[in-house]
C-alpha cells in the first residue's frame, strides 16, 4: 500500500500501524510454533521459522522511521516518549519472535519422538498465559490503557509459579527413565523461552505505563522464577 | 434516470457473479450497498421504488455523531491529546443499518483499517473492536491486514482464513471485498465472516479424544485384566479373594465409564467453546439444589457443608447445567480431599461495588496443596497424588471440566491453599446485566 505522508500525525499514526502489524506476526508465530510443538508437525514448525524474518524487517522499518522521525520532527514531551516507546516496543517483539522461533526450532528436533502427549501439558497451559499476556499488552499499547498494561504486568507471577511447577516435572521425568533426557530438555528450553517471552511482555507493559504516565514503573516486579535456585533431591 | 440506476445496478451484480468466492451474503450487502448509496444521492421517491422494485425497505440513516458510544468498549476512549486512530464516524453512511440487519458478523472498514461500522454478531465475535479505531483492536491477523491492504489496492474481493486464539480459539473464514461509489473510489472495505470454528474443531477433538481415551483408560483395563488372570488361575477356587477382586474390579470399570463421561462432557464444551450462553440462571437457587444433592456423601464423611449467600436472587448470565457442574466437581473435591469430619463453607458475595461479577468462594480444611502443584491444577489429568486420586475416584478431568466451563462464561477461577490450612476455589461469573 502506498502512502503519502502528510502530517506528523499521520507519521505517528503509521507508527502505531506498524506496531499492531508486527505484534500480529508474532502473536501468530508464537501460536504456530507452540502448536507445531504440540503436534510434532515438521511442515508448520518450519513455516513458523521462515516467518521471522518479516518480523525483523518489520523492526528495521520502525527503527527507520522512529529514528527519521526523531532527526526531522524533533518531538517534544509526549511525542518524543511516544516514538522512544515504540522503538522500545519493537525490540522486546523481535525478542519474543527469537524465542517462539526457538520453540518452533526445537519442534523440529523433538518431531521424531513418539513419547507420551502429557509431557508437553504444562507447556500448552504456559503458552496459553503467555499469548494472553502478549495480546492483552498490545491491546493496552494500542488504546493507551495503563490499567490493562498493569494487569498485565501483574500477571506474569502467574506464568512464572507454572514455570517452576512445569520446571520441577520436566525433572522428575529425567530421573524416572534416562531416556527422557533428550526430550525432556527440549521442553525445558522450550519452557524457558515461554517464560521469557511472559517477560518481555511484561517490558512492554512497562513502556505503555511509561508512556501513558510519562514516568517509569519505579516498583520491582514480583519476580516468581525460582527455578536457578531449584535442586531435586534423587532418591 | 431510473433505467440508467438498474443498469449500474444489473451490472454490479454481473461482476459480484463473476466472483465465485463470494458467499450469499456478500452478493446480498452489495445489492443493499449500492441501492442504498445510490438512494442517498436521489429524491426519497426514486429511492423508495428503488428499493421496492429490488424488494428492499430503504432505512433512512441518521447522520451520526462523532462516536457511536452505544457500542460496547467505546466508553473507555483514551484520553489524549489527538488521536489521528481515531475517526469521526462517517455521516454518509447510509448502509450500516442494513449491515445491522445481517445475521452474519459483517464489518466496514476504511483504507486505513478504521473500523466505520460493524454489526452486532461481529461485534460479539470481538467485544474489544471499537467503531472509529483501527480493527487490528479486535484482530490483529497479519492475514486480515495483507487482505484488507491487498483489497485497498486492487480492489478486487478476496477470502482469507483467520485463526484467533485469545480469548476462546476461533477460526474465521474472512470474505473482504471493495466497496465503490459512482466515480470509482472506494468507499469502505467490507468484511463478512463466517464461523468455522466448529468445523475445524471437531476433526482436532476426533484426535485429542482417542489420544486421551486410550492413554488414560489403559491403566484401569491392565488392572482389570490382572485381576481376571488372577482369578483364572492361582485365585480360581479362593472365595474370600474373589470377592475382594471382584470389589476392585467393579469400582475400577466405574471408574473407566466416568473418565469417558468425563471425556465426554469435556469434548461437548470445547465443541461449544465459542458459544456465549444466553441464559439466566439464579446462582442461589442452583447452590441449595447441588449443596442438597451432596449431602449424602458429605455424610459419608462427616463433613458439613454451610452456605453463606447475600440472600436475595444472583443472576448470572450462563447454562443452568454447566454452573451446576462448576459447583458439584468443585464441591466434590472439598469434600473428598477435605479433612474427615471437616467443615465445607460456601460464600456468595459480588467481586465489586458495581456488581458486575458474582463470587463463590468454596473453601475446605483440608490438608491443603502444594504450592508447585497450584498453577496446574486445571489442566486435564494432572493429579497432586496419582495413588489418592485413583483411590477417590477421580478421573483428573474435574477442574479441567471446570475451567472449560468458565472460559466459555467468561468466568474465571483462582485457587489459593496453605499447607496444614484448607484451599480456597473462587468462582467468579459476569452478573447478569440484562432486562
Amino acid at each position: 500500500m502506498e502512502h503519502t505522508v502528510k502530517s506528523y500525525e499521520a507519521e505517528l499514526s503509521q507508527l502505531d500501524q506498524k506496531i499492531s502489524h508486527m505484534g500480529g506476526l508474532v502473536e501468530q508465530l508464537l501460536g504456530n510454533a507452540f502448536a507445531s510443538l504440540e503436534r510434532r508437525d515438521p511442515r508448520l514448525a518450519s513455516e513458523a521459522i521462515a516467518s521471522d524474518r518479516a518480523i525483523d524487517l518489520m523492526q528495521k522499518e520502525i527503527e527507520e522511521l522512529a529514528i527519521s522521525m526523531i532527526a526531522r520532527r524533533q518531538p517534544m514531551a509526549q511525542d518524543l516518549r511516544t516514538i522512544v516507546s515504540t522503538l522500545k516496543v519493537a525490540g522486546d517483539l523481535e525478542r519474543i519472535g527469537d524465542l517462539a522461533k526457538n520453540v518452533a526450532k526445537r519442534a523440529l528436533a523433538i518431531a521424531p519422538e513418539t513419547r507420551p502427549q502429557s509431557l508437553i501439558l504444562g507447556l500448552r497451559h504456559m503458552t496459553e498465559l503467555a499469548t494472553a499476556s502478549l495480546k492483552n499488552v498490545l491491546d493496552a499499547y494500542m488504546t493507551r490503557d495503563d490499567v490493562k498494561a498493569m494487569k498485565v504486568w501483574n500477571s506474569d507471577a502467574d506464568l512464572d509459579a507454572l514455570y517452576n511447577s512445569v520446571f520441577r516435572e520436566l525433572l522428575t521425568y529425567m530421573m524416572e527413565d534416562p531416556r527422557n533426557i533428550g526430550l525432556c530438555t527440549h521442553l525445558l528450553f522450550g519452557a524457558k523461552n515461554i517464560e521469557r517471552i511472559g517477560d518481555h511482555a511484561t517490558n512492554i507493559a512497562e513502556t505503555v505505563h511509561y508512556m501513558v504516565r510519562g514516568k517509569p514503573l519505579e516498583d520491582d516486579r514480583p519476580k516468581g522464577d525460582k527455578t536457578s535456585v531449584t535442586m531435586i533431591d534423587t532418591p | 434516470m431510473a433505467t440508467a440506476l438498474m443498469d449500474e445496478l444489473r451490472r454490479f451484480g454481473r461482476q459480484i457473479r463473476l466472483q465465485p468466492m463470494l458467499s450469499g451474503a456478500v452478493v446480498a450487502i452489495a445489492a443493499f450497498i449500492v441501492i442504498a448509496y445510490l438512494a442517498a444521492g436521489f429524491p426519497a421517491a426514486i429511492a423508495g421504488a428503488i428499493g421496492a422494485a429490488a424488494g428492499v425497505a430503504l432505512v433512512k440513516f441518521p447522520a451520526s455523531g462523532p462516536l457511536d458510544e452505544s457500542v460496547d468498549g467505546a466508553r473507555h476512549l483514551p484520553p489524549m491529546r489527538r488521536d489521528p486512530r481515531v475517526r469521526p464516524f462517517r455521516a454518509d453512511a447510509p448502509w450500516a443499518r442494513m449491515i445491522d440487519a445481517l445475521p452474519d458478523p459483517v464489518i466496514a472498514v476504511d483504507r486505513d483499517h478504521i473500523v466505520l461500522h460493524a454489526n452486532r454478531a461481529a461485534l460479539d465475535i470481538f467485544p474489544s473492536m471499537r467503531i472509529g479505531a483501527v480493527i487490528a483492536l479486535a484482530s490483529r491477523s497479519p492475514e486480515l491486514t495483507e487482505t484488507i491492504d491487498h483489497v485497498v489496492q486492487y480492489q478486487e474481493p478476496r477470502s482469507v482464513r483467520l485463526h484467533e486464539r485469545m480469548p476462546v480459539e476461533r477460526r474465521l473464514d474472512a470474505t473482504v471485498s471493495s466497496l465503490e461509489n459512482d466515480g470509482g473510489d472506494l468507499s469502505a472495505i467490507i468484511i463478512v465472516l463466517h464461523d468455522v470454528s466448529e468445523r475445524e474443531r471437531l476433526a482436532q477433538m476426533r484426535a485429542d479424544f482417542i489420544a486421551h481415551a486410550s492413554h488414560e483408560l489403559r491403566t484401569p483395563l491392565a488392572a482389570l485384566r490382572g485381576f481376571i488372570e488372577t482369578l483364572q488361575g492361582a485365585a480360581k477356587n479362593d472365595v474370600v479373594a474373589r470377592e475382594r477382586f471382584l470389589g476392585i474390579m467393579s469400582s475400577e470399570a466405574q471408574r473407566m465409564s466416568r473418565i469417558l463421561d468425563d471425556l465426554l462432557s469435556l469434548a461437548r464444551l470445547e465443541m461449544r467453546a465459542h458459544i456465549v450462553p444466553t441464559g439466566h440462571v439464579d446462582v442461589n437457587e442452583v447452590l441449595s439444589e447441588v449443596v442438597e444433592s451432596l449431602e449424602p456423601i458429605a455424610a459419608a464423611v462427616e463433613t458439613t457443608i454451610q452456605v453463606d449467600g447475600p440472600g436475595d436472587p444472583c443472576l448470572v448470565r450462563g447454562d443452568r447445567d454447566e454452573i451446576v457442574q462448576v459447583l458439584v466437581n468443585i464441591l466434590q473435591n472439598a469434600i473428598k480431599y477435605g479433612r474427615h469430619g471437616g467443615a465445607v463453607t460456601v460464600r456468595v458475595s459480588f467481586a465489586d461495588d458495581e456488581r458486575r461479577q458474582l463470587r463463590i468462594a468454596i473453601a475446605d480444611d483440608g490438608p491443603g496443596i502444594a504450592e508447585a502443584h497450584l498453577p496446574r491444577l486445571t489442566e486435564r489429568f494432572y493429579r497432586v497424588d496419582e495413588k489418592s486420586s485413583r483411590e477417590k475416584g477421580g478421573t483428573g478431568l474435574g477442574l479441567a471440566i471446570v475451567k472449560h466451563i468458565l472460559a466459555r462464561h467468561r468466568g474465571k477461577l483462582t485457587i489459593s491453599s496453605a499447607l496444614g490450612v484448607g484451599s480456597v476455589f473462587t468462582v467468579e461469573l459476569p452478573v447478569d446485566d440484562r432486562e
